[in-house]
């Protein structure tokens, strides 16, 4: 779900998506930044994502992942289900 | 000429698995480079930053098999949901006739099943076909 709202908002390579989502997490999600990879080939598979080989912004060529019509709907799906689920616990965790 | 379509197709495959391989050996390559050069510019020199990239990466080898895995390990999951949904359909529909043909290929296997309806006289069978590719990798 972070991958594909990462790229809700533009292209993106692999190493900029795991620099955006540990920036936005204010550093609180320290992932292996290597585990990103074998979840981007599996969205990619899925059709929610695809890839692209470009130059980057040092003159290498690097693999550009976008986001689909269908990954964009996946994201909604998964918001949806994750803010629902979110919300459920917020209520049993702040119970008196 | 049989055996020189098979002879494409698995050279094609070959070419496509070398290729993939060579280009997530790129893909994991840019990053840790990438990674690499950010902890050089906030200072540290080249050995600590190199090292710095490779922990916060994790292990390239490990990463590389794992990720080439969801290549294989994804076809072989939807050929299994298929044959599932297949069976369902069978079980609910009597009369229907499997047929499945197995051609066998050194890289390449091609598994067709076809239902018949066995119930209806007229000349054209309802069928459905579907092919389900299984390719060793990719």
């Amino acid at each position: 779900m972070l991958i594909l709202k990462t790229l809700s908002l533009g292209p993106k390579h692999g190493w900029a998506i795991a620099k955006r989502i540990q920036q936005v997490s204010g550093e609180v999600l320290q992932v292996q930044q290597g585990s990103l990879y074998p979840a981007l080939h599996r969205l990619e598979q899925h059709g929610w994502i695809k890839a692209k080989w470009a130059e980057s912004e040092t003159g290498r060529d690097a693999k550009f992942y976008s986001l689909t019509a269908a990954g964009r709907k996946q994201l909604e799906t998964e918001t949806f289900n994750w803010n629902r689920l979110s919300s459920a616990i917020q209520i049993v965790v702040n119970e008196a | 000429m049989w055996w020189l379509t098979r002879l494409q197709m698995q050279l094609r495959m070959l070419f496509y698995r070398t290729r993939s391989r060579r280009q997530l050996d790129q893909e994991l390559q840019f990053h840790l480079d990438r990674q690499t050069a950010e902890n050089m510019e906030a200072g540290m020199n080249a050995e600590d930053a190199h090292y710095a990239a490779r922990r916060a990466f994790g292990s390239p080898t490990a990463l590389r098999d794992e990720t080439r895995s969801t290549w294989r390990w994804n076809g072989l999951e939807s050929f299994w949901r298929d044959v599932r949904y297949g069976a369902i359909t069978l079980r609910r529909t009597p009369g229907f006739l499997l047929v499945a043909r197995f051609r066998h290929g050194a890289l390449h296997w091609r598994f067709y099943v076809s239902f018949h309806d066995r119930s209806r006289e007229s000349s054209e069978a309802s069928s459905i076909s579907r092919s389900f590719a299984i390719g060793n990798d990719l």
